[in-house]
């Protein structure tokens, strides 16, 4: 009788788990013949009648009739093109190396004849890691644009376009010419601003449905693990570098010190832990469909390098800020890694671009669709005073669902310093103090021993199955609670704790003899009077030269 | 009772010389018979140069039968080193003889053109067969299974490099944005359908060099394959080389490359080129794009108030080109500094040349052609 009960189970089982995989499915689809062979794709996006644009890194624009699979070459020439956004049929914008570009065709033959240099005003030292990432439109037309910093693991060129500046070639990314770390905002005027810094490898803009434009960001130095970023503009969200093109901080992006650069910063919307749940995010797109992609319309996907799934994060507003929770979105060992440029479909299909250059990621063009079963997911996180607010997609096991073991919450936060990465800080198990599941069984609140502000919460739910007895695949939520809904307490130094333990080791090892300290100082202070003239003198020059460009 | 056994040996020794040669004979009409090896390894065997790789004297046909084997079972695909020279060609698989025949081919090569290696049984294909019977035809495959040991490997394995060989097409213009040499990483390659090659550098609007020899660029792809490190190259000597007051010629062969040292000079700190218009300081020129004139390129920039328009052909007849300038804006004179070189003779209709200097009034600069040939 054991047995055969086990047998009944398993059965459910595997039942619950075909049920699960059939609400989204994934087919692949054959790249374009480019001459050149090329299998990565750096840029995706659809045009207003729906057929899908990419842009390959050997530099071609391919069109992609969706009805009748028919690949057409558009564009070609490109220098690393990391990103397109369609105008019309035959009118595209591209984010290339060098410039961000408005290829056309005018004279109607269906390929590119004119390419308009729309502004090339941030420099370019020809360091391999500066790249040009994802153009995105707000609805008033104008476009917006990333820079990736450079990398010390390889060099620069000897011929550099705009200003040079050699105070800003410093640690592990470096922002020796303008506005590398910037978002850049190209506006219909055809004027061209910096918009926002302190960011590192923004791969990946997009707007939400409110129209506030958000920003990835890569796990390196200064950035503990990689980030989702609000982008307003004057804003520095923490990689130092960028700040050296700053007005403020002309030329002395480096000679702040940590304190006054975390008071300076902007807090990640959403912290996405790394090696958890994302290593290398990529693309933002907002689920635009109206629900034909399922129920998660107006949520925001974002692509991953290193993980056989994508993320989907949810937002919401607290004191005026945004903050929200990463949950990962079709974990399946088949999904190919560098999910790097995503678009919605007309039709509502999530079309994923991969890409790797060298490091971790993928090949070639997947298709995700939905196939109309309701998935058993975590729809919605919100805050609540003391907890979360847990929204179903469809009905959870009441009787499972009320109970705590099923429940783990743990918070923890990361370091800001100039070194690679961060450790979690202070992982502390968070009791659940109660659950209250509603009468449709479909919220949970999910009611914490204690809530503390500036660190990620990470809500697990256990072998949690649905009523129609589906188990939960993505069972993981973490929620990035910056503020809290009432009485929300100043950030708590989270910055150079690294530093701290080896500052108190090394006092107590060492006695330093006061005059060798001294003549250290003396040295110092007339090392500094010299480069401040120079600097001074620097950024005069420089500031005519911005002036002129 | 004695003598038996060595006369028996005797017998079978003979018994399978015959053997061997009729295998060998078998195995010569098999490899040049229609459809046979002939058609691709050559006569001699010794394949083609870049192509088909020789079986005499070859490291992958001496030796461990099984990677020979397996490689005619399978087919190779991907460009391998054979004795340290790199082909490409694919091998397709051996499929239209049985065992024996393959048999009697591999003992031919392996015993043919001063080869003398043990003879190939069917027994061998039988066990390689069955043991690759998932393999596909990619070398690195192949050569994961069967590695060659260390002495060998020096020569032989594969070819990562040949396979990022660029693709180009002659036969008509090409254009190619790419990290050039001795330009600012904003430039362009194009190789015009009639010659010659050029670089056209964005961040500074102006043409920088011309060359002929050694055909187009290379490296292209490990550039954008990669995450772009590499600087494309190129052959041939330059051919024309434009001034620049900061940058010299000698610098081009090392200083093209990336450098952990600091530039040699960034674009803002310069501003004598392309032109100067007017009787006022220079202006750093601002790039506004290029669009295709049927086969050609044509550049666009601003200077100051007027938009230039630079169009690169090739010139009839001489080896050389022709540079048609074309300026939108008020009226105004131009001075252009040019370069004095013992291989090109640099002329304009219009205007006069001084020294190194061309001027042209106000109306001669509102299309101008600068012709720059062979001495």
């Amino acid at each position: 009788m054991k047995t055969g009960f086990l047998v009944i189970v398993w059965l459910c089982g595997l039942l619950a788990s075909l049920v699960y995989a059939s609400s989204y499915k994934h087919e692949v689809i054959t790249m374009p013949p480019s001459p050149h062979q090329t299998k990565e794709i750096d840029g995706m996006c659809f045009t207003p009648k729906g057929d899908l644009a990419i842009c390959l890194p050997s530099g071609e624009v391919w069109k992609y009739d969706v009805k009748t699979n028919v690949w057409s070459l558009f564009a070609e020439g490109l220098h690393n093109p990391m990103g397109i956004l369609a105008l019309s049929e035959f009118d595209f914008v591209v984010s290339q190396r060098p410039e961000l570009t408005r290829i056309r065709d005018l004279n109607g033959d269906g390929k590119a004849d004119d390419y308009q240099c729309l502004t090339d005003v941030f420099g370019l030292s020809g360091n391999y890691h500066e790249f040009n990432f994802t153009p995105v439109m707000d609805t008033n037309g104008d476009i917006y644009f990333s820079l990736g910093t450079a990398s010390n693991g390889a060099g620069i060129r000897q011929i550099v376009r705009s200003r040079y500046d050699k105070r800003a070639r410093k640690g592990r990314m470096f922002s020796c010419v303008p506005f590398r770390g910037w978002v850049m905002k190209y506006s219909v005027n055809g004027e061209t601003h910096p918009w926002s810094c302190g960011l590192r490898t923004p791969n990946g803009l997009g707007f939400n449905l409110q129209g506030d434009l958000f920003v990835s960001d890569n796990q390196g130095d200064w950035v503990g693990t990689s980030k989702i970023y609000h982008v307003k503009p004057g804003r520095f969200f923490g990689h130092v570098p960028s700040l050296n093109w700053h007005p403020r901080f002309f030329g002395k992006a480096f000679t702040l010190k940590t304190k006054k650069l975390d008071k300076l910063r902007t807090r990640a919307a959403v912290l996405l832990p790394h090696g958890v749940v994302s290593n290398s995010p990529t693309k933002i797109v907002v689920d635009h469909t109206k629900g034909k992609f399922g129920p998660f319309a107006g949520q925001l996907f974002v692509g991953e390098m290193n993980w056989h799934h994508l993320l989907r994060v949810v937002l919401e507003k607290v004191d005026g800020e945004y903050q929200g929770a990463a949950i990962p979105f079709y974990s399946n060992k088949d999904f190919r890694l560098g999910s790097n440029r995503l678009a919605f479909s007309n039709d509502g299909h999530l079309f994923v671009g991969h890409s790797k250059h060298t490091w971790t990621g993928g090949e070639g063009l997947t298709k995700i669709s939905y196939t109309g079963k309701k998935p058993f997911e975590i729809q919605k996180v919100s805050l609540l005073e003391h907890g979360f607010k847990l929204l179903f997609t469809s009905p959870v096991d009441h009787a499972l669902a009320s109970q705590k073991k099923y429940y783990r919450c743990k918070r923890y936060w990361y370091d800001y310093h100039q070194n690679y990465g961060s450790a979690q800080y202070e992982t502390t198990e968070v009791a659940i103090r109660g659950l209250h599941v509603n009468r449709e069984s479909t919220e949970v609140m999910v009611y914490l021993n204690e809530m503390k502000a500036w660190t990620i919460h990470e809500l697990e739910l256990m072998d949690f199955y649905s009523y129609d007895g589906i188990k939960l695949m993505n069972n993981k939520v973490y929620y990035t609670l910056n503020r809290l809904l009432k009485r929300t307490p100043p950030p708590p130094r989270q910055w150079n704790m690294n530093l701290v333990k080896k500052k108190k080791a090394k006092k107590s090892a060492k006695k330093i003899s006061e005059d060798d300290s001294r003549k250290k100082n003396e040295t110092e202070k007339k090392k500094k009077e010299k480069s401040n003239q120079e600097k001074s003198r620097e950024s005069e020059e420089i500031k005519k030269g911005i002036g002129k460009n | 009772m004695k003598f038996i056994f060595p006369i028996l040996y005797c017998l079978c020794v003979s018994v399978h010389a015959a053997n061997i040669k009729e295998i060998i004979a078998q195995g010569e009409k098999l490899y040049h018979g229609p459809g046979g090896c002939v058609a691709c390894h050559q006569k001699n065997g010794e394949g083609l140069e870049g192509m088909i790789p020789p079986l005499k004297n070859s490291d992958w046909v001496k030796g461990d039968k099984k990677r020979l084997i397996s490689l005619c079972i399978n087919g190779l695909e991907g460009a391998i080193r054979v004795n340290g020279k790199i082909y490409k060609n694919v091998m397709p698989p051996q499929v239209q003889f049985d065992d024996e025949q393959l048999a009697a081919i591999l003992t031919f090569i392996r015993q043919s053109w001063g080869n003398k290696e043990a003879p190939v049984d069917v027994k061998d294909i039988e066990e390689v067969r069955s043991s690759t019977k998932n393999d596909n035809r990619a070398a690195s495959d192949l050569l994961k299974r069967y590695p060659f040991n260390k002495t060998l490997a020096e020569n032989n394995g594969l070819a990562k490099d040949a396979l990022n060989k660029d693709y180009f097409d002659p036969s008509k213009t090409t254009l190619v944005r790419t990290f050039m040499p001795g330009a600012s990483p904003a430039a362009f390659a194009v190789a015009l359908k009639n010659g010659p090659y050029y670089c056209w550098d964005a961040g500074e609007c102006r043409l920088r060099y011309i060359w002929y020899e050694g055909g187009f660029i290379e490296n292209n792809k490990k550039h954008w394959s990669s995450n772009g490190k590499p600087v494309a190259s190129f052959k041939g000597e330059r051919f024309y080389v434009a001034p620049s007051s900061k940058y010299k010629v000698e610098d081009f062969n090392d200083k093209n490359q990336i450098h952990r040292k600091d530039p040699v000079y960034d674009t803002l700190s310069v501003n004598d080129f392309p032109f100067r218009i007017g009787f006022k300081a220079q202006v750093r020129p601002r790039y506004l794009g290029y669009h295709w004139d049927g086969d050609i390129p044509v550049f666009r920039y601003k200077i100051g108030e007027h938009t230039v328009t630079e169009k690169i052909e090739t010139s009839e007849g001489v080896k050389g080109i022709v540079q048609t300038f074309k300026l939108d804006g008020p009226l105004e004179a131009v001075e252009m500094p040019l370069v004095s070189s013992k291989t090109v003779k640099i002329s304009c209709e219009e205007g006069r040349i001084y020294g190194n200097t061309l001027y042209l009034s106000p109306h001669e600069s509102q299309s101008f052609k600068i012709v720059i040939v062979e001495k």
